[in-house]
């Protein structure tokens, strides 16, 4: 496993796309800075810088989609899986090896940007305001969801032998992933009471009324859990919902990592290369 | 006979189809075998089995006498290097990266051989130029010399002149003999080129629907295409005791066929069998090569 840790980082000094996706988490950070500064400068009022560390979240599924797919599936289409394995390396270690080296770039992407957001936000925006203990959780929680990405396009990545394929797969992911979580984030955003108007002597007169869209408890657990269980769905909760129960997303994470991990290792390891 | 590979009644099937069946392989320590068959024979599914890219439906084989089934088969393959089609090579690196990576892999702690071997396949002058770049004959060599970098005892290469120009193929040629000589690897080459495998091959294995028909040394086909002269006759027992007199190398073929071996003047073998009132009514004389043998083995089929 060193070996191939070892010769993975090694190649990727020279890869071309992950310094350019790095470049590319570097403009996304400093750009959401100029913008909130630019405003704040516009408009006046205060800016929390908090809420900025966790913008990382909506950047990097697409980032390790993409760098999942083409690294991984340069594998397959340059026939270098397939030496390792001649020369006798055993399969689940050649998956788990890659699996940690994709984990170690999304880590990396998280940790630049929240390094970037440190160093230029605090002196513009002033200190973390947020209780310590919830910033850290919800730090844990990127990061968590981050490996989930990870061990998502990784599975893809080595399952499918086409690179072609690979990449597109994984982009179809991370879209599915961000449409249903905005649709599923809209439907739990939907007030419990609604406004109708009705007329009494003449006048139009507000009355509120249960929302018949408001979704039942039942319905609200499942959509929440299905959130919870896509790691783009928590990317969103962070940033869009101040009671969400955080503490719970680690552990759906690490489920992500376990199942996707599991059964691509099974795969993997019974699979026909050419 | 110490085997580096055999391989036991190997068979594969893919849903229904067996692209190879009660397949039976033995290759010598130290020899270049050439693995010959046609298109969808069953050659590449062999050597994807033997690396371990596939697993066999049935049967077994062994490397350096230990079984695919076995754990230690990974520690083998350890010492094992391969082609099979297309050279295993990052194409945005150069050649220099391509070796320091393979290095990294097979976890040598210096990369001290790598000068030796971009040498060795005369890939030296190519300083930072990307493998993309190369011709089809550098990105072979470069192939080569990534599986050379964990010093094998086995090296496997499928079809590895395909599409070279005639100075590469004598590049790749010159290569592997050096290797076998030198190194003392062993070498299992799989090739539709009949004519190049007949230069280099010590032992070669005919492949037909995914059987081995036939395997023989270069020393016995050279004897079987040892030129002949064909003869039709009508009475062979006469002609065949005339042979035996002048103790004259002959093969009964039919009841109207003698073909005389060696390198004999036709002229003169004419002359001296009329002289004994022995007349042959048609004589030819022929030339046998590889490509004549896997003809008349495999039952001309298309060879591409």
């Amino acid at each position: 496993m060193i070996k191939l840790l070892n010769a993975g980082f090694t190649r990727l000094k020279k890869d071309k796309l992950f310094w350019g996706l790095t470049v590319a988490v570097i403009g996304f950070a400093l750009i959401m800075l100029y913008n909130a500064y630019s405003d704040m400068l516009e408009y006046g009022g205060n800016v929390s810088v908090d809420g900025y560390f966790f913008n990382v979240g909506m950047l990097i599924g697409f980032a390790i989609a993409i760098f999942a797919s083409v690294y991984l599936g340069n594998e397959y289409s340059n026939g270098t899986l397939r030496n390792k394995i001649v020369m006798g390396h055993n399969r689940i270690k050649i998956y788990l090896s890659n699996l940690i080296i994709v984990s170690v770039i999304s880590v990396f992407w998280v940790l630049l940007f929240d390094f970037i957001t440190a160093c230029i936000g605090i002196p513009l925006f002033g200190n973390i305001q947020m209780d310590i203990g919830k910033f850290l959780l919800l730090f844990v929680v990127v990061l968590s969801f981050s490996i989930a990405f990870a061990s998502i396009f990784t599975f893809i990545a080595m399952v499918c032998s086409n690179k072609t394929a690979t990449s597109i797969i994984c982009l179809v992911t991370v879209f599915a992933m961000m449409f249903g979580s905005t649709m599923l984030f809209n439907i739990l955003s939907t007030p419990p009471t609604t406004v109708e108007y009705s007329m009494v002597d003449g006048q139009f007169v507000p009355q509120e009324v249960p929302n018949p869209r408001y979704p039942t408890d039942q319905e609200r657990k499942i959509y929440q859990t299905i959130l919870n269980i896509m790691p783009q769905g928590q990317a969103f909760s962070i940033v869009g919902y101040e009671d969400w129960d955080y503490k719970v997303l680690p552990f759906y994470s690490i489920g992500v990592i376990i199942i996707f991990t599991g059964v691509g290792l099974i795969i993997f390891k019974r699979k026909d290369l050419k | 006979m110490e085997y580096i590979l055999e391989t036991n009644n190997l068979e594969k099937k893919y849903k229904d189809f067996k692209a190879i069946s009660n397949l039976n392989i033995h290759i010598k320590k130290g020899a270049i075998y050439g693995l010959i068959g046609k298109n969808g024979a069953g050659k590449t599914t062999l050597i994807r089995l033997i690396c371990g890219l596939q697993k066999p439906t049935n049967g077994t084989y062994s490397i350096c006498g230990v079984k695919n089934t076995d754990k230690k088969i990974l520690k083998v393959r350890e010492r094992m290097g391969a082609i099979i089609e297309t050279p295993s090579i990052y194409a945005n690196m150069s050649a220099r990266d391509n070796l320091l990576e393979q290095f990294k892999l097979v976890g040598l702690p210096s990369n001290d051989g790598i000068d030796e071997l971009l040498e060795l396949v005369a890939l030296e002058n190519t300083r930072n130029k990307k493998a993309k770049n190369f011709s089809l004959g550098m990105k072979q060599r470069l192939g080569i010399a990534i599986a050379l970098s964990n010093n094998p005892d086995l090296l496997i290469l499928d079809e590895p002149i395909n599409g070279l120009d005639p100075e590469g193929i004598i590049e790749i040629r010159e290569l592997i003999l050096k290797l076998n000589k030198k190194k003392k690897i062993t070498i299992l080459i799989s090739s539709h080129y009949l004519d190049e495998l007949s230069k280099i091959a010590t032992d070669y294995g005919f492949v037909d629907n995914g059987q081995i028909v036939k395997e023989i040394s270069s020393e016995e086909l050279n004897k079987k295409m040892e030129h002949k002269i064909e003869l039709k006759v009508k009475d062979v027992k006469e002609f065949s005791k005339y042979f035996e007199k002048n103790n004259i190398n002959y093969e009964v073929f039919d009841n109207n066929t003698i073909n005389v071996y060696g390198k004999i003047n036709l002229s003169k073998l004419i002359n001296d069998l009329s002289k004994n009132d022995l007349v042959a009514d048609e004589v030819h004389e022929k030339e046998e090569t590889l490509e004549n043998y896997y003809m008349n083995l495999i039952g001309g089929g298309k060879n591409d």
